[in-house]
């Protein structure tokens, strides 16, 4: 400051070249040191997709460019379907695959038609028959390399290494895990009303290689994946009465968890996969079971005469979160994993159902019922900061993708005089933006979504 | 007894209604103006760009106004030759002949620069070939520069020769991408610069212009805000700009956040990511002094995009 008041008394040329040497030296030589840093905070994100351009993996020879193209296809629609990305349309390109396989990204190129990310690969059939393909993905403002992989395998296969590739991307991009190669199994139903036909079926997560898993012959409900394996379990009925099942999806065996002394319902396995928490009822008053699966021990850990179902473990399997009406309308409640300490958590208008806890550990998902809609929303765990995310005639059933990002639910539309609703299954982003129908051949309800495939 | 009765709340009925229709504003509920935050900024007493330099005919001329320009007696001279040398592995990319001038106080500007840049050959050729891609945009650039040394001819010739800050800018922007490391120069003239460094830094920030930058900034902020622990994570970057706005370096000062290594990678990246996106920034031409280098911080709050 001194400095500068003297300069001003300077005369003439002397003043400005003062001013000039000032000017000089700050703008050309910073020294944080010296004065204060302009500063510039900022506070929120816009919820805008990031641009990425999906280029077609450069495979040369028919048979590999076939594969490099139907790979790039299912990444950028995984990707898209997220809701976090936009694919930019690849008509807009300006360097080709084959150019892309030759040398380096021309960045700038890429940077004109607003690719803010740019993914490059190659597809080769090898001299043994297997598939190898690579994966680049660049920064394409930093010009620079971002990750890379190579993966071999048969060529049947192209699919999940596409998934595993979005997956790889989805990851780097946005710093949560993917869940792209991941299974969805749930309750495929045909036939009218009276005479319905509930058939467990599975499927990719983006309903690709589709199949049923039981003939029809008798009812399923609420298969439930295991967090840690590629088991299931669910609910068949047998002779009238409903019983647990297990269900390995890689070997298809099947057997019946334990023999209860009640109906037993709900049944989810623990995030180890060790343990498998269900309610069974006797004389209509239902409670809450934990079943180890090694040892086959069962330990009650509710007693209420009031109805206590759909349990869910945490993430850490500490706690488990559950619906009860022993408040006197369905609420949500957490308790310790060995049934102590119950904390009712849901204080909002109406019912709740069907709590799902988190696999990341930070929300709970649920269906509300109030004023004769459905809902499904999330909170936290303590029952703070709840949102709701969609809303319709009949919305029901969360599951979480593995990353705890994404719930897939089902949704039943309302029937005419003589029509009946339709039921199907939809994704939503935990924004509550993005909701999707993910198409199936015939009606679906109960999803559930596997972890990802080791 | 009757008439003044009548005469009088006429008149109150009228004032009453002058009252309401002209003095509505009193009515109206204050509205708080909008806070802004502004960071505090050293105040230069007198905006001297306009001094500095009428601009010539051709449409860059902010860009000049800044670099102009010799300093008196001091020894000012190798402080802003000093940055360069780090940077010529980059600078080289250019084949035209614009090349930055050497730590001496030279008074020939370019052409000396060219012999003096032996540096490395061995990184040479890489980086020739990623700096020549960009071709449209480099064209453009040049064309600057070449506009900018015509001005800064002229200027010479009026007024005391000195150095060749010109060769600054030039080096940074070349460095653009991939360099974001050009700030640490040579620490051997601080003295000088430390004096140098009170002398005004032009007119003082206003709200609106921090705002301007701040929003253009966050228009492409598209950070992933549902990650776990988002509110948590903070970055600052130190930016560093051409007079035009155009971003020459982005480095990571600070990261932190309550999530994995992944997440904050991720989470850093965006915010470079929405920097270099956002270029150029709106930087007031006059106050240009301020931004050689300045910090962008990102520090979201809870439940901002969700």
């Amino acid at each position: 400051m001194m400095l500068m008041r003297t300069s001003l008394s300077l005369s003439g040329h002397r003043f400005i070249a003062a001013i000039l040497l000032g000017l000089l030296t700050t703008t050309f030589y910073p020294n944080p040191a010296a004065r204060a840093e302009v500063r510039v905070d900022i506070e929120s994100p816009v919820p805008n997709p990031i641009q990425i351009a999906i280029t077609e993996f450069f495979g040369g020879v028919p048979d590999a460019s076939n594969y490099g193209k139907q790979i790039a296809g299912v990444i950028s629609a995984d990707l898209e379907r997220s809701g976090l990305f936009r694919a930019v349309d690849p008509r807009a390109f300006l360097q080709s695959p084959a150019d892309l396989s030759q040398a380096q990204p021309r960045f700038q190129d890429w940077k004109t038609i607003n690719a803010q990310a740019l993914v490059s690969g190659l597809a080769a059939i090898e001299p043994d028959g297997r598939l190898r393909v690579e994966f680049r993905l660049w920064d394409v403002f930093q010009g620079q390399p971002m990750a890379g992989r190579k993966y071999y395998t048969v060529p049947q296969n192209w699919r999940r290494i596409a998934h595993i590739i979005a997956d790889a991307i989805y990851e780097r991009v946005t710093g949560e895990k993917g869940y792209f190669d991941t299974r969805i199994v749930y309750v495929a139903e045909s036939g009218p009303g009276n005479r319905r036909i509930k058939r467990l079926a599975i499927m990719d997560q983006d309903g690709a290689n589709h199949k049923f898993l039981t003939d029809g012959s008798s009812l399923v409900l609420t298969p439930r994946f295991s967090p840690s394996t590629q088991e299931i379990t669910y609910l068949s009925y047998f002779n009238d009465r409903p019983r647990v099942y297990l269900f390995n999806i890689d070997s298809g065996q099947r057997e019946v968890v334990g023999e209860f002394p009640g109906m037993t319902f709900a049944p989810r396995f623990s995030n180890d996969g060790r343990k498998i928490v269900l309610s069974m009822s006797n004389d209509g008053n239902s409670e809450i079971y934990a079943m180890d699966l090694q040892t086959r021990r069962v330990q009650q850990l509710t007693n209420h005469p009031s109805i206590d179902t759909s349990p869910s473990y945490s993430d850490t399997n500490a706690q488990i979160v559950f619906n009860s009406d022993r408040g006197g309308s369905q609420q949500l409640y957490v308790m310790n994993a060995d049934g102590s300490n119950v904390q009712r958590i849901s204080f909002g208008q109406g019912r709740y159902a069907t709590p799902v806890w988190s696999p990341r550990g930070d929300l709970i998902a649920f269906t509300k019922m109030q004023g004769g809609k459905f809902y499904i929303g999330v909170m936290k765990p303590d029952g703070s900061k709840e949102r709701i995310l969609t809303e319709s005639f009949l919305d029901e059933g969360p599951t979480w993708s593995p990353n705890g990002r994404v719930l897939m639910f089902f949704r039943q539309t309302q029937g005419g005089a003589h029509v009946a609703g339709t039921t199907k299954l939809y994704s939503i982003d935990l924004s509550g933006q993005n909701l999707r129908e993910i198409v199936t051949p015939l009606e679906a309800s109960d999803p559930a979504w596997s972890p990802l495939i080791p | 007894m009757r008439k003044a009765l009548v005469a009088s709340s006429a008149l109150h009925t009228t004032l009453l209604v002058l009252a309401v229709v002209g003095l509505p504003h009193l009515r109206k509920e204050i509205e708080p103006e909008p806070t802004i935050a502004v960071s505090l900024v050293e105040i230069g007493p007198v905006s001297q760009t306009p001094e500095v330099a009428p601009p010539p005919p051709k449409p860059e001329p902010p860009k000049a106004e800044v670099q102009p320009v010799p300093p008196p007696p001091p020894a000012p001279a190798p402080t802003k030759a000093a940055p360069p040398p780090p940077e010529p592995k980059q600078v080289v990319a250019v084949p035209p002949k614009p090349e930055p001038a050497p730590p001496k106080p030279d008074p020939v500007p370019e052409k000396t620069a060219l012999p003096a840049q032996p540096p490395k050959p061995k990184d040479k050729p890489k980086q020739e070939e990623t700096a020549k891609k960009p071709e449209p945009k480099k064209d453009q650039k040049k064309d600057d520069f070449a506009d900018i040394e015509t001005f800064l001819q002229n200027r010479l010739k009026n007024k005391p020769q000195q150095p060749t800050p010109q060769v600054d800018p030039k080096s940074k922007q070349q460095v653009a991408i991939n360099a974001p490391s050009d700030a640490n120069a040579k620490p051997q003239t601080e003295p000088v610069t430390r004096t140098a460094a009170v002398a005004p830094l032009g007119p003082s920030l206003s709200g609106t212009e921090l705002d301007m930058i701040r929003q253009s900034i966050k228009d492409k902020w598209n950070a992933n805000c549902g990650l776990k622990g988002f509110s948590q994570m903070a970055t600052e970057l130190a930016v560093q700009v051409l007079p035009d706005g155009t971003v020459t370096s982005v480095k990571v000062e600070r990261a932190t956040g309550s999530g994995d290594s992944i997440a904050l990678t991720a989470f850093v990246d965006s915010a470079i990511r929405a920097v270099n996106q956002a270029s150029p920034l709106p930087i007031p031409k006059d106050k240009y002094a301020q931004f050689d280098r300045f910090i962008v911080a990102f520090t979201p709050k809870e439940a901002d995009c969700m």
